[in-house]
């Protein structure tokens, strides 16, 4: 009886829509931003099979209940544990890689990244759970086929759509506006963006590379409770990591805030030089979601 | 980038031995800037430190 059930061909159908929208949405979510890990055959070809899987669940979930087979709950329980697991995967692999790096991630940016692998894995689930389930409902009122998949694979795309947006994070853009700003050195050797002090540098052979290589930009955040993003430490470091991973660094890279103003100061020597690159680099920096929550709160 | 965190001084590199006293770490007397900084950065390389320079003229280096 069982396997008489499985051969109804819409059957067979709506679970293979399920696992195909949710398949399909973890790839648009993957191209979602090539500057975001992951961006390398190895890391992509890891996330679309573990989307695949989590769709293949989602899809099969519904079906299964109503071929009475109320294990398939418990099937869900062990997915959430294995995205569990993947997070906790995420997570080994960045840390492992921090030493190596010049400007580590820290670690509030590696839980964020972190998160967001898991949370995608559940998005993928979702989409297909509703897909099947409305091609199911659709069901009860059209009879033919290929109307009710058209309409199922539309009310997937919506679902991976809002939840897309819903768990899109803000980036720098929203909360900072970036001046650029001159180097220079004073007292012999403190080095100075615009008027915030940076670091001091005690080689006169380093100020000249610095002087000569070297961005300054001044992030000016636009209220006071952007002033309590940009001061967070973590958030900091994945200023600098992004801004060191893809312009390159020669050398030295440092933030320094201005306490009476709450600006923040960055200098960088890089290896691509270009001042625009290094703007729009900054202005797409996430937002980490432990800062994000604080601000809401405030507000 | 770690910031807060307390450093100690694992060398000095001075043109004045007036301007330092009762120094605990190693201190060099240089005759002029040039060689001043020289020391300093063969210093830094070696110890694998930081190189600052206080507005007396005195080069200090520190952990990394």
């Amino acid at each position: 009886m069982q396997q008489n059930h499985l051969l109804e061909l819409h059957v067979l159908l709506f679970i293979s829509i399920g696992i195909l929208v949710g398949f399909i949405s973890r790839w648009w979510m993957l191209r979602g931003d090539v500057r975001q890990y992951p961006t390398f055959p190895n890391g992509y070809l890891i996330h679309l099979t573990t989307g695949f899987i989590a769709a293949a669940i989602g899809a099969v979930a519904y079906p299964a209940l109503l071929g009475k087979n109320y294990v398939a709950v418990t099937f869900l329980a062990l997915a959430i544990q294995q995205f569990r697991d993947i997070r906790k995967m995420e997570k080994e692999t960045l840390h492992s890689l921090e030493r190596d790096s010049y400007a580590p991630r820290g670690e509030s940016y590696i839980d964020g990244i972190a998160k967001t692998f898991e949370a995608r894995n559940y998005i993928v689930m979702i989409v297909s759970l509703t897909t099947t389930i409305s091609a199911f409902m659709i069901r009860k009122y059209i009879k033919t086929n290929s109307i009710i998949l058209i309409l199922a694979t539309v009310i997937g795309f919506i679902v991976a759509f809002l939840l897309k947006q819903y768990t899109k994070g803000h980036t720098l853009k929203d909360i900072i506006t970036i001046e650029e700003a001159p180097l220079k050195f004073k007292d012999g050797a403190n080095l100075y963006v615009g008027d915030i002090f940076v670091m001091n540098v005690g080689l006169s052979a380093t100020r000249e590379r610095i002087l000569k290589n070297g961005i300054g930009v001044i992030l000016k955040p636009k209220g006071d409770n952007e002033k309590i993003i940009l001061n967070h430490q973590g958030q900091r470091t994945a200023i600098i990591h992004e801004c060191s991973r893809l312009l390159g660094l020669e050398r030295y890279v440092a933030t320094r805030r201005n306490f009476d103003t709450g600006e923040l100061a960055l200098v960088i020597v890089p290896i691509v030089k270009d001042i625009d690159k290094l703007k729009e680099i900054i202005l797409n920096v996430p937002i980490l979601e432990m800062n994000k929550k604080r601000q809401e709160k405030t507000k | 980038m770690k910031e807060s965190q307390t450093r100690s001084i694992l060398a000095v590199v001075t043109l004045d031995k007036n301007l330092v006293i009762h120094s605990s770490a190693p201190t060099f007397l240089a005759k002029d800037k040039e060689s001043q900084e020289k020391i300093a950065s063969e210093l830094g390389r070696v110890l694998a430190g930081n190189i600052y320079g206080l507005a007396n003229g005195v080069i200090i280096i520190t952990q990394e």
